[in-house]
């Protein structure tokens, strides 16, 4: 038979008649429709049984009570444990996303050496047991009068007493923790009291006026338990709180407060001077009611440095009208209890001076001391053993460590890489850093020793420090621990020679807390109090922590001192203080130059990284502001030759960053805002390791008081 | 024989814009819930997808005198001409005669993205690449949820995945209604302010209708007769009068108006 | 020679109808082993007389448990019951491990499609073989075909590649759910099915 052309057309037309009566079409067009919805990649949602377990949120000291629900034994979605009296069914987006840390992209697999190359910020792997070996090198043939140190991000807790005991051993070993607004207030306070080692923790449940100064109350600032009950208490019937937040910032607590005093930057002492000044005036009975042994000197001195400060002149220096201050000393006297707290932000700490004025405005106001205001907090035992003493990175001679451990992540800007790295010892130094991820600080480390990831060990959790109530928990492991990941008792047991485990330290405090009898364990169950007495031993303490709860002591009863000095011990305060009296040169736009003012959300920025997810509020709504976002009034933009989403650069004597224009007409002129971070929308690049950039060495004076910038069109 | 089994609600949420201090929380738990990936690398405002969405709106007033307030933005489940399953040349949006749930059906969207266009309140988001989550970080998804596939369109239905799970509970205890306890959207569940309420509308004696019908409540839009099954709350007039604005997904027609 | 040419058409035809018929569905589907055998007939009924529910149970909250995990197997099998190379296989690759086993589910449907076992069971009363077939007397577990577009098991399909359902267990795709909720549920949505 000849094949033709003819032929082969009608063979394959018919068969393909033929495939047209057979299900092939048909059941192919089915399988690639679905095959198109469901196909390889497209992720498939994870099987297995689905439970519940209770943990406590590590993210920040918080340490909120959450219920993870898991899916085959892995959490896919954190919610608050609703019936925890602590926690209150609170989590804010950043520990609503704690699990989803342990698969962050900058998340180190193991023992890492950091390499920088120009533009790279590079990791090389080694082995646990190498890099212990180096660091062993490190402490043992370190450089005449040098140095072994730790920076410790979150002190307080086991780990820390471990440091610091190591740290006895080592001549000189230094000590160093976070030099934020929480230790200054401390200083300022002791200073007055003449009493060392105090622990306060600010009563806001009760306070009636409540004066914040820069204190990002609705930005992350404490458990968001406890801040939505102040919303709560602005409409209580008996007692309602006025909430009065002083800030140059425009932020999400200058809206959500009662009143907002938009003060002139820097000029937050002047404000609180001003405040004191006018309550001294108004109302002699609080001063000697309250300072009744007011030293002679130290009250003339008081004296003359305030009437530096009249109502006229703080509201020329501030910006606040006259009757405005009048208004806010007077409620400040009046409606009681009162309370003034400075600081607390992720963009860094308060001066010094402000805090010894706001201590003396808070023990004028009566609420040292007092329920509503300041109380003293029944601080949490820790074994008795030799410990090196607490100090700042400020105290540390420059050039004096050849070796230093960062534990923890950024917990605030006062830890910044700027501040650290002319303290190093120029002999040669090897800085190790415990991150679980590339962070801004451990990317200048030499070696990273990832500790495990949020959950994936048992970790301590030692309490929100503004709190009056001091807790302790644990944040039960909900994950696998990552292989490679090192504990960093495993480090200090491998420089002191010992072999003691996390838990049996763990087990150690609790049995302290256990013996003192102080306090109630709360389960995260069904929220039912235990008293210690009910547990009969430590182990069974542990136990209830495992299953989730926490346990929590309420504020001590002490006497407040009855002879203050209200300059503290200070000696030229009065002349520091005299000299906030006079402006400082304001940014007007001319020429483009704007005030620049730090921003920063507390909460994320205290656990170094975020969740990818966390793009949601930043990049992909106008919740969180991004470090690629400079925010300015539009007459501010318009002097500077800008428009709203426009690229523009902005220019610092420190550096520069490329950002995109927002107007907001919300804004004080002549300052513009810019965050510092962090940004949850990673590549790995070096640019995001570069650190403060355009606030550099500008994070020790107080983020109130900004840095002079130029902001011109890219 | 035909029976129905389904007894017919219709849900609502209340949210009390005095007591949202817009934090996020609603967004991520949202994301979470719902199985919406991280954003891209160069994701925006306009490319991401926030099935929950937290605006400031202000008075329109100028420093030192303005007032802002937080107003979270979802899909506002229209009861009345729904814009968008108007529109959708595919029917691929419903809207649940037992529920009162609009619907969006990703393997029936085109993706021609009309009912974006559509949608008074930009609450549709579009899907513009295949979901991708972080390696590893899959695991970390929820199993009640099935993510959408790259071009279709997806907004906020309620969490209808925990009505699923009510109407397991109900179905176990041999009860035919859901227990209002145990269907709670994912936003509810997460505000830290419990500013968000959510319940059934027809049902007089729930805690959101009695929210709806109170003094404080207005709908965004309501002159247009969408008749929105989500409320909102404020005592302050100015805030109450924003209902009227048109709410926009850029800043530069912001509900800042 | 007309008969012949005559012939050309009819065997493209036949051709096409039997490509379509016999040779795309041999194509379309791969069979692939289970990981270990298991017989269902040895633990229900004469066996060791236990019920579906006994391993696929209904949770308290009303979700199905699906496959039982390692851990209740290891209830019983924690060491070899029997000498059958399959169950020391089984015993020690998967039980003394502590891994659970990749079984190929014939039942499962893609993520987007939602069951509720609860409601089926207890609200509409209907019997595990009512979609499952003879699968709990069985005693082996069949090769598991697997569509190699979709990935998808044939039994979602149906066992006819045309699609003609021989039984009410044989083939679980959309319509077959529709087929029997247009009788019993007429109040049904998208969103009742699908998540």
């Amino acid at each position: 038979m000849q094949v033709t052309r003819r032929g082969l057309l009608k063979f394959a037309g018919a068969s393909a008649a033929g495939i047209l009566f057979s299900p092939l079409p048909w059941k192919l067009l089915d399988d690639i429709a679905i095959w198109t919805q469901t196909g390889p990649w497209i992720p498939k949602v994870p099987r297995g049984p689905l439970t519940t377990a209770f943990s406590t949120c590590a993210l920040c000291p918080g340490g909120c009570a959450v219920e993870a629900r898991c899916a085959g034994g892995i959490p896919y979605a954190m919610r608050a444990a609703v019936r925890h009296t602590a926690g209150r069914g609170a989590l804010c987006p950043v520990g609503m996303t704690g699990h989803h840390l342990a698969y962050h992209p900058l998340r180190l697999s193991g023992a890492s050496v950091i390499r920088r190359t120009s533009d790279q910020v590079e990791t090389d792997s080694l082995s646990t047991q190498e890099a212990f070996d180096r660091i062993l090198g490190a402490l043992n043939t370190r450089p005449l009068a040098t140095g072994v140190a730790v920076i410790d991000q979150r002190p307080g807790r086991t780990l820390s007493g471990q440091f610091r005991a190591f740290l006895a051993q080592q001549s000189p070993g230094y000590y160093i923790v976070p030099d934020d607004d929480r230790l200054r207030m401390h200083e300022a306070f002791s200073n007055a009291c003449g009493k060392d080692g105090l622990s306060l923790g600010f009563d806001i449940e009760r306070t009636a006026t409540l004066l914040t100064i820069g204190t990002p109350v609705f930005d992350g600032w404490t458990r968001p338990a406890r801040t939505a009950a102040l919303l709560d208490r602005r409409h209580d019937a008996r007692n309602p709180l006025k909430l009065i937040h002083a800030d140059p910032r425009r932020t999400r607590t200058s809206v959500l407060a009662d009143q907002w005093l938009p003060i002139a930057p820097g000029s937050e002492t002047a404000l609180v001077l001003g405040l004191t000044n006018i309550v001294m005036r108004d109302h002699p009975s609080l001063a000697a009611r309250y300072v009744a042994d007011l030293h002679t000197s130290d009250r003339r001195g008081m004296l003359d440095v305030l009437s530096l400060f009249t109502p006229g002149i703080v509201a020329k220096r501030t910006g606040i009208p006259v009757d405005t201050l009048e208004k806010v000393g007077s409620a400040l006297a009046h409606r009681k209890p009162s309370m003034v707290i400075a600081g607390g932000d992720a963009a860094g700490p308060i001066d010094r001076d402000t805090h010894q004025a706001v201590a003396a405005l808070n023990i004028l106001l009566g609420s040292y001391g007092t329920p509503g205001g300041l109380l003293h907090r029944d601080e949490l035992p820790m074994p008795a053993t030799k410990m090196a003493a607490i100090s700042t990175i400020g105290d540390v001679p420059d050039g004096s460590i050849s070796l230093l451990i960062i534990d923890g992540e950024e917990m605030t800007c006062s830890t910044c890489w700027e501040s650290i790295e002319s303290k190093l010892s120029p002999d040669g130094h090897l800085v190790v850093s415990t991150s679980p991820f590339l962070t801004q600080l451990s990317a200048h480390a030499d070696i990273v020793l990832p500790s495990p990831a949020p959950y994936e060990t048992a970790a301590e959790v030692v309490g929100d420090p503004t709190d009056t109530v001091v807790s302790l928990s644990i944040s039960t492991p909900l994950l696998p621990r990552k292989q490679g990941s090192v504990e960093p008792i495993e480090l200090l047991n491998h420089l002191s020679g010992e072999s003691v485990a996390m838990q049996e330290l763990l087990k150690q405090r609790i049995a302290l807390v256990h013996a003192r009898g102080r306090g109630m364990i709360a389960g995260y169950q069904d929220g039912s109090g235990h008293r210690l007495s009910e547990f009969a031993s430590a182990d069974e303490i542990w136990s209830a922590f495992i299953e989730g709860a926490v346990w929590t002591s309420p504020p001590l009863h002490e006497t407040p001192a009855h002879s203050y000095t209200l300059l503290g011990h200070s000696p030229n305060i009065v002349d520091r203080w005299a000299a906030r009296a006079e402006g400082e040169p304001n940014g007007n736009g001319a020429d483009g130059q704007v005030i620049l003012l730090p921003t920063a959300s507390s909460d994320a920025a205290s656990c170094g990284r975020i969740s990818p997810l966390m793009t949601k509020i930043y990049q992909e709504s106008e919740v969180r502001p991004t470090r690629a976002h400079l925010v300015l009034h539009p007459d501010t933009g318009r002097r500077c030759g800008v428009d709203d989403g426009d690229q523009a650069v902005v220019q610092t004597e420190s550096g520069s960053r490329h950002v995109t224009i927002r107007f907001s007409a919300s804004l004080m002129p002549g300052v513009a805002q810019l965050s510092i971070g962090p940004d949850p929308n990673v590549s790995g690049k070096k640019s995001e390791f570069a650190g403060s950039d355009v606030f550099r060495n500008t994070l020790s004076r107080s983020p109130m008081a900004g840095v002079t910038a130029i902001v011109r069109r890219a | 024989m035909r029976t129905v089994t389904t007894a017919r609600s219709r849900y609502g949420m209340v949210i009390d814009l005095d007591r949202c201090t817009g934090c996020g929380s609603c967004t991520v738990a949202c994301s979470v819930e719902n199985n919406i990936p991280p954003g891209t690398e160069n994701v925006t405002e306009r490319t991401g997808i926030t099935w929950m969405r937290v605006y400031e709106a202000d008075d329109g007033k100028s420093f030192p005198d303005t007032h802002s307030v937080f107003v979270p933005i979802m899909c506002q489940q229209c009861g009345n001409e729904t814009p968008c399953m108007s529109v959708c040349p595919q029917n691929a949006v419903e809207v649940d005669p037992a529920t009162g749930i609009v619907g969006q059906i990703p393997e029936r969207c085109l993706g021609c993205r009309y009912c974006m266009a559509a949608c008074p309140y930009h609450a549709r988001y579009f899907n513009w690449w295949d979901p991708k989550w972080p390696a590893g970080m899959e695991a970390a998804m929820n199993p009640d949820v099935a993510p959408r596939m790259r071009g279709v369109v997806e907004k906020c239905n309620f969490c209808q995945s925990r009505l699923h799970t009510a109407r397991e509970r109900a179905a176990s205890t041999g009860r035919t209604a859901i227990d209002p306890a145990d269907y709670v959207p994912a936003c509810v569940e997460a505000c830290p302010q419990r500013a968000i309420t959510f319940g059934d509308l027809d049902d007089s004696d729930s805690f959101v209708a009695a929210l709806a019908a109170g003094d404080r409540a207005f709908r965004f839009l309501s002159r247009i007769g969408t008749e929105p099954k989500v409320w909102y709350l404020s005592s302050r007039e100015w805030v109450r009068n924003l209902s009227d604005r048109v709410v926009a997904r850029t800043r530069k027609e912001n509900v800042r108006g | 020679m007309t008969i012949t040419r005559s012939l050309v058409p009819i065997a493209g035809l036949a051709t096409g109808l039997f490509a379509g018929w016999v040779v795309f569905p041999t194509v379309l589907y791969t069979t692939v082993d289970q990981p270990v055998q298991f017989n269902h007939a040895a633990h229900t009924g004469n066996g060791a007389g236990m019920s579906c529910q006994d391993c696929h149970a209904l949770g308290q909250d009303g979700r199905f448990a699906g496959i039982p995990g390692i851990h209740q197997c290891a209830e019983c099998h924690e060491e070899p019951i029997g000498s059958s190379e399959n169950e020391r296989r089984f015993v020690e690759e998967y039980v003394q491990q502590n891994r659970e086993v990749p079984w190929l589910v014939y039942a499962r449907q893609p993520d987007n499609a939602y069951f509720p076992h609860v409601v089926h069971v207890h609200k509409a009363k209907l019997a595990c073989e009512t979609c499952h077939g003879k699968h709990g007397s069985s005693s082996g577990l069949r090769p598991y075909e697997m569509n190699r577009i979709s990935g998808y098991s044939r039994d979602i399909w149906g066992s006819s590649i045309a699609g003609i359902k021989s039984q009410a267990w044989d083939g679980m795709k959309m319509d077959d759910c529709i087929s029997c909720h247009s009788v019993h549920n007429n109040d049904r949505a998208c969103i009742d099915c699908h998540k």
